[in-house]
């Protein structure tokens, strides 16, 4: 048996083996935090209902729709992905610190925690500065000029994807001359 | 027939292989933390994880173009250093290896943190170099063994966590899923051989569906390999296609786990037999 066999090669290897596997199930059966190098691998497994809004950023460059498909999928990924990032990233930082911090109370290590150190630093003019250059350089556009970000929500009706509301600008994200 | 020398080489071979031709993948994209050249973080709900963050180095990897670049260039040649030093059996391997597993650790974990890329397809790198922290060709074995397991437990997971919330058993998951996963372009409204197949795919539940059950069958298969090797050809051949199907269908490159495919390739070798120490009296 294979246990056996570790248990006589090295019990170390076996300890920890049996650590992790210990710490995959009680991470999995908690449902909600990790603990790296130990992951929930949930694949697709929360509910998708098919009649879900679908927030669907626009962005536009000199005035002109950047055509998500007309992009490879690690591009449309990487812009389109990054806006939602950026606008949860102040809240859910602060939140995961809030929270883990809790657990390094108990260690007695939370006071050496700066919550600064868990924080961005960047300004939103920064972002839209940064993403308008990244946007030009991806996209091979020459140099940055302008850009609009407008968001609209969709829905999945009659076989097609129907826009729920008008296309607005989104207030976080203000337009760079 | 026992695993020898020969197949631990050929085994670290194919790693590196799969590691640059993935890396070649994100180099050509522009996934790298030079090309991305990041200016936020988001953090992750992972309690071991906030130690890399506690020592600020994600401010550092921002700020500085020299140290995002040493910090990266460093992630990339380490995979190839292991493996000609396991290759070679340099005594340096096994040192080698702890540091591999424990840099691409921290390199991964900030680079979802600064990317859309989640964390699962990246844990092969800090994985898999478990493999070489020995020259033992009998250690090699074990910690392969130990790999095929939790990987198998890892993909199994999946399917118990799809039954675990009810996924498995809505009628309409997979057209939810190929909505959610394709909105920027459905929304676009354009038409084309892809955009054509998610419509029809999403305008059909049980046919999509049908993927989604049998992509969670094939997860949940991979728990025969916990009591049976014999199923490890088979368990290969899923692995593969899910790395596929993911990458084509879902647009997600995945085929970073192609390196475990080697677990369940070298498992038909048994232990050597003259390494195998004698029961303790």
């Amino acid at each position: 048996m294979f246990l056996k066999q570790l248990y006589h090669y090295n019990k170390f290897w076996l300890a920890a083996f049996l650590l992790f596997i210990l710490a995959f199930i009680y991470i999995n059966f908690k449902w909600g935090y990790t603990a790296s190098p130990v992951y929930q691998y949930g694949m697709f497994s929360g509910k998708y209902p098919v009649k879900d809004t679908q927030k669907i950023y626009q962005v536009y460059l000199n005035g002109e729709f950047v055509n998500p498909a007309s992009l490879n999928f690690a591009d449309r990924d990487m812009l389109f992905t990054i806006l939602t990032r950026y606008k949860h990233q102040k809240i859910t930082n602060k939140n995961i610190f809030e929270t883990n911090l809790i657990f390094y109370n108990k260690l007695g290590l939370g006071q050496h925690m700066n919550p600064g150190t868990f924080q961005n630093k960047l300004t939103g003019k920064d972002f839209l500065t940064w993403f308008s250059h990244d946007l030009f350089y991806r996209l091979d556009l020459g140099d940055h000029r302008y850009l609009e970000i407008n968001y609209q929500l969709f829905q999945w009706q009659q076989g097609n994807m129907i826009a729920v509301s008008e296309s607005k600008p989104d207030t976080a994200f203000a337009i760079i001359p | 027939m026992p695993l020898s020398h020969n197949h631990t080489k050929l085994a670290a071979f194919f790693y590196v292989l799969c590691f640059y031709g993935v890396a070649a993948w994100y180099v050509s994209h522009e996934l790298t933390l030079s090309a991305i050249r990041p200016q936020f973080f988001l953090n992750k709900a992972d309690v071991t994880g906030q130690l890399f963050m506690w020592t600020g180095i994600q401010h550092r990897i921002i700020e500085s173009y020299l140290f995002r670049m040493i910090f990266e260039i460093l992630f990339y040649l380490l995979p190839g250093v292991l493996a000609f030093c396991f290759i070679k059996s340099y005594r340096i391997v096994s040192l080698l290896a702890v540091f591999t597993i424990l840099y691409s650790m921290l390199y991964c974990y900030l680079f979802s943190c600064m990317s859309f890329i989640s964390i699962e397809p990246l844990i092969t790198w800090f994985f898999i170099p478990l493999l070489f922290t020995g020259r033992s060709v009998a250690g090699f074995y074990l910690k392969m063994h130990m790999l095929r397991i939790l990987f198998i437990l890892f993909v199994a997971s999946a399917a118990l966590w799809k039954i675990r919330t009810g996924a498995l058993f809505n009628a309409e998951q997979m057209s939810g899923v190929l909505v959610s996963q394709h909105a920027p372009v459905l929304a676009t409204g354009e038409k084309g051989f892809f955009i054509d197949l998610i419509t029809f795919l999403i305008n059909h539940p049980f046919l999509s569906n049908l993927l989604y059950w049998i992509v969670a069958a094939g997860e949940l298969f991979f728990i025969a390999g916990l009591f049976s090797k014999k199923f490890d050809r088979l368990l290969i051949i899923i692995l593969v296609t899910f790395l596929v199907f993911d990458y084509y269908l879902m647009e997600i490159n995945y085929f970073s786990w192609l390196p475990f495919a080697a677990c369940f390739y070298f498992s038909r070798y048994q232990m050597p037999a003259a390494e195998i120490k004698p029961l303790a009296a």
